[in-house]
């Protein structure tokens, strides 16, 4: 079985055990790999982290499908575990969702979720949405349904609604959704975790999956209980993004501060230690095992 | 089936190229076996270069992406001469097979690859490595590494009859002729070659039997600049008619 098979085999199976996937967003390829070689089962590429990354910009629909797919790809090709992706609003119109679901299948993602913000859109969590009419998202869904190769792509909806119009219009709406298609749901933003549990109630047999964003609108809430609850994924969207932030601020005030990084290092991995984690001894094997001298044991006419 | 397997079946045929994605609709929508996304074409499209060159991998790969999804049979990728080392070659060729090639072309150059009739050429040493390294890379059983040698004129038929028999040892799947005469080329199949044999392709190709198939090196991208040509000079006596007036 091929890598990409592979890791869309696994991504399934798992979410669809009863066990709740937790996953980090990883702003880039480096911080995917740390999140790999912590034991993390699957990893997320999302806008939020993205923007933040490649432009240094609030996720509010400036950063665009190439950024995007390009992120996820780099992610992908770092790690050797499922990684699902933010597709953002699928990007303009069916032919965009359509695009959207190709290229994110071949560079080897596990599933993608689109979802019904008026584009440009805001970070789930952000003051302002709007969404467009439910037929919007139906169609893109059934479009992006139509589109995938391999069934266990999955795709997920995204509903903004409960920001604009309320708990029960998003359930309506991701109702809808599933029937347009949809494998797993995501209503986002819910408040409480009576809302969580009427999200469940809802959907008793749908995967779902719960956003825990710091300082959002969700209350934080233990993986274990969110199982408890029905969800099947968690996913932390700006952990990784705000600790980057903050180490690195810390690091640049110690510097202009002392001059040097000396009272820093007990925060930073060692040099060797980093080489080792990126793998450059493989490296250096690889390079020495195609040297001219190897391959001289190929130059026989016999 | 692969590549391979499909010109056994049907010898002789010919395989274009392109390097932009008007040509490579239209031929993808054709009965051709495969497409060859070449570097030099594609170094004109991306770069307004014609040197393939200076096209880096990452920008070919990003092009290839794009074709690949457009692409109803098989997909041969330009690797040049691996992009560097055999170290570059291996990443290379990983990262264009995860791009949608179905087929790997690297040629025996001398890196950086460069789009001319008497190229530099690699030491075989160095081509052997590359070769390994690239089937090393590959993830897909069914991918194909091709060998495009290119120095002929230079190193004569011997050592190309050399390099064929290494090639194969060290795994190639076939070998492509390219900057040949007739007689170096017909010299070549008669001396049974342990690899399959392709030869590069343009109209006043004289030709000949024996050969797997034919590797075109952008018939319709020459005829669409003569086009284009025509075209401009149309608009250039055009826009001076009406000055005039």
């Amino acid at each position: 079985m091929l890598k990409n098979e592979r890791m869309r085999h696994q991504f399934k199976t798992e979410v669809m055990s009863g066990n709740i996937v937790k996953m980090m967003v990883a702003p880039d390829a480096l911080a995917a790999k740390i999140c790999q070689s912590c034991g993390a089962e699957a990893v997320f590429s999302a806008g939020y982290a993205t923007s933040a990354s490649t432009l240094a910009m609030p996720d509010r629909g400036i950063s665009d499908f190439g950024m995007a797919l390009e992120r996820c790809r780099e992610i992908v090709n770092a790690v050797d575990i499922p990684v699902f992706a933010d597709a953002d609003t699928g990007y303009g119109d069916l032919a965009n969702v359509k695009r959207t679901v190709e290229s994110y299948e071949a560079i080897g993602a596990a599933g993608i979720f689109i979802e019904d913000q008026v584009w440009p859109k805001r970070c789930g969590h952000m003051d302002g949405k709007k969404v467009e009419p439910t037929e919007v998202l139906v169609a893109k869904l059934r479009a992006a349904k139509a589109a995938r190769k391999h069934d266990d792509f999955l795709i997920m909806s995204r509903t903004d609604a409960r920001a604009v119009y309320g708990l029960d219009e998003a359930i309506s709406r991701s109702k809808q959704y599933h029937e347009a298609g949809a494998d797993l749901i995501f209503i986002e933003a819910p408040q409480s975790s009576e809302e969580l549990e009427t999200i469940h109630k809802a959907f008793p047999n749908t995967p779902m999956m719960a956003n825990m964003i710091e300082d959002g609108k969700t209350p934080l809430t233990k993986p274990e209980e969110l199982q408890k609850l029905g969800f099947n994924i968690v996913v932390y969207p700006n952990a990784m993004t705000y600790t980057q932030t903050y180490a690195e601020e810390q690091l640049i005030k110690t510097l202009q501060r002392d001059g040097t990084t000396k009272a820093y290092k007990d925060h930073m991995i060692t040099f060797p230690h980093f080489n080792e984690f990126v793998g450059l001894d493989k490296v250096n094997a690889r390079d020495a095992k195609y040297a001219p001298e190897k391959m001289t044991k190929y130059m026989t006419n016999a | 089936m692969t590549l391979l397997t499909n010109l056994a079946t049907t010898p002789n045929r010919l395989i274009p190229a392109a390097g932009d994605g008007e040509t490579f609709s239209l031929l993808s929508q054709s009965a051709f076996p495969a497409i060859l996304l070449d570097g030099t074409l594609s170094a004109k499209t991306l770069l307004a270069q014609d040197n393939q060159g200076l096209l880096t991998e990452s920008e070919y790969a990003k092009f290839l992406r794009d074709m690949q999804l457009r692409k109803h049979g098989q997909l041969i990728a330009d690797l040049q001469s691996g992009f560097g080392s055999p170290l570059n070659t291996y990443y290379a060729a990983q990262d264009l097979e995860r791009s949608g090639a179905d087929i790997l072309l690297l040629n025996d150059q001398k890196y950086p690859s460069h789009s001319t009739n008497h190229p530099a050429t690699t030491s075989a040493e160095d081509l052997l490595g590359k070769a390994r390294a690239a089937q090393d890379a590959l993830e897909n059983p069914a991918t194909e590494l091709w060998i495009k040698l290119e120095g002929i004129k230079e190193y004569g038929v011997q050592e190309a009859q050399n390099r064929i028999t290494y090639l194969a040892n060290a795994g190639a799947d076939a070998i492509i002729i390219s900057h040949y005469q007739s007689e170096q080329l017909q010299a070549l199949l008669d001396g049974h070659s342990k690899l399959p044999l392709l030869a590069t392709w343009t109209p006043d190709t004289q030709p000949i039997t024996g050969l797997a198939g034919w590797l075109d090196t952008g018939y319709l991208a020459q005829q669409a600049q003569t086009a284009r040509q025509d075209a401009l000079n149309k608009l250039l006596e055009g826009a001076i008619q009406y000055a005039e007036k």
